[in-house]
């Protein structure tokens, strides 16, 4: 892919995470923004456009679900939205169904983590 | 479907048939012409002649023609001028020739005799007769004929002219029709184009009108025809859309059956194995702790209330395995093992056991067997005892008088199988014929009072004849009330190959359900003493008494752990020979402690036995055990004979090396950067430092240190917010606080600190309030190994 990097909104409460989420996606292929919080996330997103959207569900403030919920009514379903959580239980399996997002599990593998997110970036390319 | 082969186009038919049309109806017209024209032609000539003959007859007095020669030959002139005249000839009226001529100069006919005035046609000339009247009378004849030649020649000649002129026309007219045919036709071709385009899948197309009453028919039907298949099209396709709806919906309802049929089986498959284990695990406690007390000194009343309870013990075990078994087969859950045995052997401890209950009674036991030193099959040896025990227990119970026979007859069935006969038979109160057709279905006996007077729970036969039929064999009964039973099994096993004879026979496999032991001598105890030192991991206290008092007879050392983290933490610690393992306990169960103990031994040539002790027996725990890294195991409740024999497999008489010891040094500050993968005691997975420095090829040590310090940090702070919650009892802050922490945790390899983390928040969350504060305090401990080593790692890779 050349041209524009992707643009990433991130929000994610723990700071390992956050030091691990940009060395991850260095490079000129994504263009990142954090927030570590949900209310600061759902902001940037109403001030700049993105092209996905990683949330930790586990969240002060505003927890990822209801950012998510957030975007939807903001953008619809056809965004792409990634739920990053270590919760696996069924209940919370359907919610994520419900918001059409995408879940990635803890503990995330971060050196795949570039290649999940193309997928997610343009679905039908693998 | 074509004809193209035979049929010829319709145009070129269309041509045939007016080419054929065309050529007839102007044959019959030229015919018509040609016949009429020349009979006009014919009759004018005839006119004609009668004309010249009157005109000749009016001009010249006939007489003289008749006599004079000479004036006869002057009218022959203007005869002769007569075309077509062929001959002339004047008869006098004797018929004698007066005069003749004739154009080709043939000699004429004579008058015929009777001669008749007129004309008279033949094909080549019309003959004229005409009579010469003198005055009156008849003087003589004038004979004119006209040759037809040349009238047809004429024919002829409009005949030629008139083909001529045919055939001008026919080629005139083919060319016009041609024409008009292909224009008429034309619609056609495109009709068949149309058809081609819809075969093809083209549905938008319509056929043009036409002036001809039938194409145009044969378009508009056309067109509607091309409609209804674009509708019907559409109709199915609509329809498809809904069939697959509909399969799906009915996949997922029969994959939701499915699921729900797979978890109610499962569900079934649980509540055995949780009843196995609750019930035997108190059972075990019972027998164990009658045992050690009917070892002690006790008065004569107080040993036979302890033996009374011992026997109601037993017995209860029994019913309970029955029933356990039963569940089990019913379940579809109970699998026959495969192992070789020595049949003979199995029948003569069969022998052994009833012994003594067939002498109280005052019964004999006689024994028939094949006279081979020994029988090798293959099959569930365990069952099969269990079958002839049952009947055999039978028999002795429902005979007062009299004898019990055991009887085995063999036959080869072929190179690979015995077909083997058992019979047990008895001279007991027999069973009523009625009863018969019930006695191998649960919960029969002959009648209800046949419980009350001889006990059991009915489920004796019907246990057997499933088992049997497992088996692939029969099981029969024949009786008569007051004349004994005579059982019969009838089965095909395969032959099997020698084995080395048990030393211990009862103990000969690890069983996987209690053995009825019935009344064993307890002099067998009396053993050589073993020497090493036991860890005992067992959540049940009676149990661990019971345990730690039988070991210690044995002479052995023994340790007490009672969940698995606790065996695991004293196995770092302290040297252990063996350990016995409880499958099922809180915290960390048998399964993983041993996983863990062997993760551990990794690397090194250690290999610590261990035993495990479990309630379920269902079928895959044995391959459960043995998955887990276990080296045995032993089915509650055991007996003390079969945890002697089991330690003495493993404990010989010397006491072994230090197999235990597999304590960790505490990971040196030189061991970080290095391969360690779970290295034991390390609390830190260091592999996760070389995930992060993948990340990062340029500046991973920096990498890695940012994260841990960043790590670090933020762990501090979910501790503190831990702690607050613990203290004031908030649980949703603590799962929260645990929750974090766990995340974070793993993103630095600090896997079992995460593994607590992950402990604690499940149990914030689901509320049990009770395991919080252990929780918490291995979470503590593990917290600091986690900070040393990571603040160790830091450190290092400052230099």
């Amino acid at each position: 892919m050349s041209g524009q990097p992707w643009r990433l909104l991130i929000a994610d409460d723990d700071p390992t995470a956050t030091l691990l989420f940009r060395a991850a996606l260095a490079g000129d292929e994504f263009e990142l923004v954090l927030a570590d919080n949900g209310i600061d996330a759902l902001a940037y997103f109403r001030e700049q456009a993105f092209d996905l959207v990683l949330l930790d569900v586990e969240m002060p403030g505003m927890d990822g679900l209801a950012v998510c919920r957030a975007i939807r009514q903001l953008r619809g379903f056809s965004f792409p939205v990634v739920l990053v959580t270590g919760r696996d239980d069924p209940a919370f399996r359907t919610q994520v169904d419900a918001l059409s997002a995408h879940h990635l599990g803890k503990p995330i593998n971060w050196s795949r983590l570039p290649l999940v997110l193309r997928a997610y970036l343009m679905p039908g390319t693998s | 479907m074509s004809y193209a082969g035979t049929a010829e186009s319709l145009h070129s038919r269309l041509a045939r048939i007016n080419f054929v049309v065309l050529v007839s109806a102007i044959v019959l017209v030229t015919a018509c012409i040609v016949f009429t024209s020349a009979w006009v032609a014919l009759k004018g000539h005839v006119d004609e002649v009668y004309q010249r003959l009157d005109f000749l007859r009016e001009g010249q007095p006939p007489a003289l023609i008749v006599f004079d020669e000479a004036a006869a030959a002057r009218h022959f002139v203007s005869l002769r001028t007569m075309p077509y005249l062929q001959s002339v000839d004047v008869f006098r009226k004797d018929g004698s020739w007066l005069a003749h001529f004739d154009q080709d100069g043939t000699p004429g006919s004579p008058l015929s005799a009777n001669p008749v005035v007129g004309h008279r046609y033949s094909w080549r000339k019309v003959v004229f007769l005409a009579p010469a009247v003198v005055e009156g009378e008849n003087g003589g004849w004038l004979q004119v004929s006209i040759g037809l030649t040349g009238l047809y020649r004429q024919a002829l000649g409009y005949l030629g002219l008139i083909l001529v002129e045919m055939a001008a026309a026919l080629a005139l007219a083919q060319y016009l029709q041609s024409r008009q045919v292909a224009k008429l036709v034309e619609p056609l071709h495109e009709l068949t184009t149309h058809m081609t385009d819809v075969s093809l899948g083209r549905l938008d197309i319509r056929a043009a009108g036409s002036q001809v009453a039938e194409i145009n028919q044969l378009a508009h039907g056309f067109n509607q025809m091309v409609d209804q298949i674009r509708e019907r099209d559409h109709w199915l396709s609509t329809h498809l859309g809904n069939l697959e709806q509909i399969v799906e919906q009915r996949t997922r309802e029969l994959r939701l059956a499915k699921e729900a049929a797979e978890a109610g089986s499962r569900a079934k498959s649980e509540f055995l194995a949780t009843m196995s284990h609750e019930i035997r695990t108190p059972m075990n406690g019972v027998l164990g702790m009658t045992e050690l007390l009917l070892d002690t000194e006790l008065a004569p009343h107080q040993r036979q209330f302890v033996e009374a309870v011992e026997s109601s013990g037993k017995h209860l075990l029994g019913i309970i395995n029955d029933i356990l078994d039963f569940s089990k087969i019913e379940a579809g859950k109970l699998e026959l093992d495969e192992g070789n045995f020595d049949l003979r052997a199995l029948l003569d401890e069969s022998r052994q056991l009833f012994e003594q209950s067939a002498r109280r009674k005052g019964l004999a036991l006689l024994v028939d067997l094949p006279p081979e030193k020994n029988l090798m099959v293959r099959g569930d040896a365990l069952r099969l005892r269990q079958i002839v025990t049952n009947l055999l227990g039978n028999a002795i119970k429902f005979t007062e008088s009299g004898d019990v026979s055991l009887c085995l007859q063999v036959s080869e069935s072929d190179e690979e199988k015995l077909h083997l006969i058992l019979t047990v038979k008895d001279s007991g109160i027999g069973i009523p014929l009625a009863a018969q057709a019930h006695i191998f279905e649960h919960f029969r006996q002959a009648d209800g009072s046949t419980t009350r007077r001889y006990g059991g729970t009915g489920l004796g036969l019907a246990i057997c004849r499933r088992l049997v039929e497992m088996m692939g064999g029969t099981i029969e009964v024949e009786s008569a009330p007051g004349q004994g039973a005579t059982f019969t099994v009838m089965l095909e096993l395969p032959k099997g190959s020698l084995v080395a004879p048990p030393a211990d026979s009862i103990a000969e496999e690890v069983p996987q359900d209690a053995v009825r032991v019935p009344d064993a001598d307890r002099h067998h105890k009396r053993q050589k003493r073993l020497r090493g030192r036991v860890l005992v991991a067992e959540d049940n206290e009676s149990n661990l008494i019971v345990a730690r008092a039988q070991l210690e007879r044995m002479g052995l050392e023994v340790l007490t752990a009672c969940d698995g983290q606790q065996a695991l933490d004293i196995l770092a610690r302290e040297v252990v020979d063996i350990v016995l393992m409880d499958c099922q306990m809180p915290v960390l169960d048998g399964y993983s402690a041993t996983e863990a103990l062997r993760q551990r031994e990794l690397g090194s040539d250690r290999h610590l036995p261990v035993v495990a002790l479990t309630a379920n027996a269902m079928t895959g725990d044995r391959e459960r055990c043995h998955s887990a890294g276990m080296d045995e195991y032993l089915a509650k409740p055991y007996s003390v004979e079969q945890l002697y024999s089991v330690l003495a497999q493993w404990l010989p008489v010397e006491r072994r090396r230090a197999v235990g010891g597999v304590t960790m040094r505490p990971v040196a500050a030189e061991n970080i950067g290095g391969e360690g993968s779970g290295d034991g005691k390390s609390a830190i997975d260091h592999s996760a430092f070389d995930k992060i420095r993948a990340l990062s090829p340029a500046s991973g040590d920096e990498l890695v240190v940012q994260v841990i310090s960043a790590f670090l940090k933020a762990a501090e702070r979910e501790l503190g917010r831990l702690e607050q919650g613990a203290q004031d009892g908030d649980l949703a802050l603590q799962a929260k606080a645990a929750h974090a922490l766990k995340s974070s945790s793993f993103n630095v390899g600090a896997n079992r600190f995460g593994e607590c983390c992950k402990v604690l928040e499940e149990a914030a969350r689901d509320g049990v309030v009770m395991e919080l504060p252990a929780n918490l305090e291995r979470l503590r401990s593990e917290w600091d190994r986690v900070c040393g080593e990571l603040k160790g790692v830091v450190e290092a890779l400052g230099k």
